[in-house]
């Protein structure tokens, strides 16, 4: 390591280790999750479910249980709580994530003030901070990540035909409502454990913004997924490195690496 | 204008059998007990003003929307449990329920459905199969075009294309002309009834235009909540029947023929 830790000298800081394979992964996770939610016009699905992780993260504090599992387990159960208002009632979703929006936003505040003392390390979770990943979290990130894409990539013609066209699909005979929840239980894991690094504010904008990026220069969807993983590896990556030096947060300084290649790929469609 | 339950007895060669079907959605009412049968080799089709209800209808019969009550049955199988006679049916769903920006050439749209039905295919026998589908539409040299380059006449080939890929018996077709210039509608229901030609092929659509209706139809569905008229096009499409269907704004037809 200390060979590598000359070139690249942030390397040689275990804290920067993890949190780099943590963010190469979940790079790499909201990157091709991204994908689907873009094309099925979901973004405010993982806002929603983004938010919703506050509470589970000061609900696993409080109860003392590792507070990414809190999360990951909340978010699953608030994604798949919008599924069912969605599909089984005449809610429209934007009504269904408006009320989830902020009433999870809502109970994480509340939860986080009935915490006795020092109430920092919640707040950071806003905006994410690389200093609190743990090897418990780079493990955690790995699992879920080989879950959720492999679910992901093993479905992913079915995937994509539901968001061609849900009629289509169904009149196939696929289940669309059935991987509705799914689908949404794929992207709320994905939502929980980038949550750290990210932060709760910006971890959909590390979703969205490099399947949108790719969209706009990509002419087919092989292509689409490609770039997408590039820019969000690219962007979680270069991130990280950035906000070594800069001494900035880690999640806006992703986010901010994301959208100048969101820009750059602008222009660049544009012209072509 | 039920038929009552002897409905199955009377057409022992229906491909399509509707019985009593009434679709109601948050309390509002969009059709009820509606029957008809469409036999083997026959094209059906549905006309109305809009917001009769057509659209809901055929969705209906593919089981897309919970109908209220009744039945439909598709080649002797109930439409909520088809199993395999599910690739024996193509659906062409209107134009624009599709969103054009989406990044996927035809080739990729058609390779949605082969992937399950050609999954011992390789790479290229997929392409190939994709290739004869897409000429049987006369669209072979769309196969690399992303979706959002293509004209409405060419898009709507392409999804004729896609509902035609597993050989099906039975085609649904919303709309499958609207909006498309008035030459490439005649082409398109051309390339319908040449197909037919080639197999036996059953067709239910939905369709706005009298003229091709007349041209085409074996049978006509007249629907406006309910169904108001059925028969072959030349006793149906009278003016009273028109009238009924359409409302004392009874003029398309004739509009078609100043």
């Amino acid at each position: 390591m200390s060979g590598l830790g000359n070139i690249l000298p942030f390397l040689q800081y275990p804290f920067m280790q993890r949190a780099l394979a943590a963010g190469l992964v979940i790079g790499l996770l909201c990157a091709v999750v991204g994908v689907y939610v873009t094309l099925r016009s979901m973004s405010f699905f993982s806002d929603a479910i983004s938010h919703s992780a506050l509470a589970g993260i000061a609900l696993g504090v409080l109860l003392g249980v590792d507070p990414v599992l809190a999360a990951v387990v909340f978010c699953v159960v608030v994604a798949t709580g919008i599924t069912f208002l969605t599909l089984q009632t005449e809610l429209t979703s934007d009504t269904v994530i408006g009320v989830f929006f902020s009433g999870s936003m809502a109970l994480g505040v509340l939860l986080i003030g009935m915490q006795k003392g020092y109430q920092t390390d919640l707040l950071t979770y806003l905006f994410g901070d690389v200093l609190a990943v743990t090897t418990f979290d780079v493990v955690l990130s790995f699992g879920l990540a080989v879950l959720v894409l492999g679910v992901v990539f093993s479905r992913s013609t079915l995937l994509l035909k539901i968001a061609f066209n849900r009629d289509l699909a169904a009149v196939e005979g696929v289940r669309v409502r059935t991987w509705d929840y799914v689908f949404m239980a794929l992207l709320a894991l994905t939502v929980a454990v980038s949550v750290k690094i990210v932060g709760i504010v910006l971890v959909s904008a590390l979703i969205i913004v490099p399947a949108a990026a790719a969209r706009n220069i990509a002419p087919d969807f092989r292509r689409l997924m490609g770039l997408s993983v590039v820019f969000g590896v690219i962007g979680a990556v270069l991130g990280l490195v950035a906000s070594f030096y800069l001494d900035t947060a880690s999640g806006p300084t992703m986010v901010v690496v994301v959208v100048l290649i969101f820009v750059a790929t602008l222009l660049l469609g544009r012209k072509n | 204008m039920s038929d009552g339950p002897d409905t199955n007895a009377l057409h022992p060669n229906a491909a399509v059998l509707v019985e009593d079907l009434s679709l109601v959605l948050g309390g509002t009412t969009l059709f009820e007990h509606i029957s008809f049968a469409v036999d083997e080799g026959e094209i059906a089709m549905i006309i109305g003003p809009n917001g009769a209800g057509k659209t809901m209808l055929m969705r209906t019969m593919l089981n897309l929307l919970p109908a209220q009550s009744g039945r439909v049955t598709l080649f002797g199988r109930d439409s909520r449990a088809l199993g395999a006679v599910r690739d024996r049916i193509g659906y062409m769903p209107q134009r624009l329920d599709f969103d054009r920006t989406f990044p996927i050439t035809v080739h990729e749209i058609m390779l949605l459905r082969l992937k399950k039905s050609g999954f011992w295919l390789n790479r290229s026998g997929r392409r190939a199969v994709v290739h004869t589908a897409l000429e049987s539409v006369h669209a072979e040299k769309l196969i690399d075009r992303r979706i959002g380059r293509l004209s409405g006449g060419e898009f709507q080939r392409v999804l004729l294309a896609y509902a035609l890929l597993t050989d099906p018996e039975l085609l649904f077709l919303d709309e499958p002309a609207a909006g498309v210039d008035v030459g490439g509608e005649d082409t398109f229901y051309e390339l319908i009834h040449d197909l037919k030609r080639a197999r036996t092929l059953t067709v239910v659509m939905v369709s706005h235009d009298l003229d091709v209706v007349v041209k085409y139809a074996d049978q006509v569905l007249c629907l406006n909540r309910e169904l108001l008229c059925r028969g072959a096009p030349g006793t149906v499409l009278v003016p009273d029947m028109l009238e009924k269907t359409y409302g004392s704004m009874a003029a398309p037809y004739r509009h078609h023929h100043k």
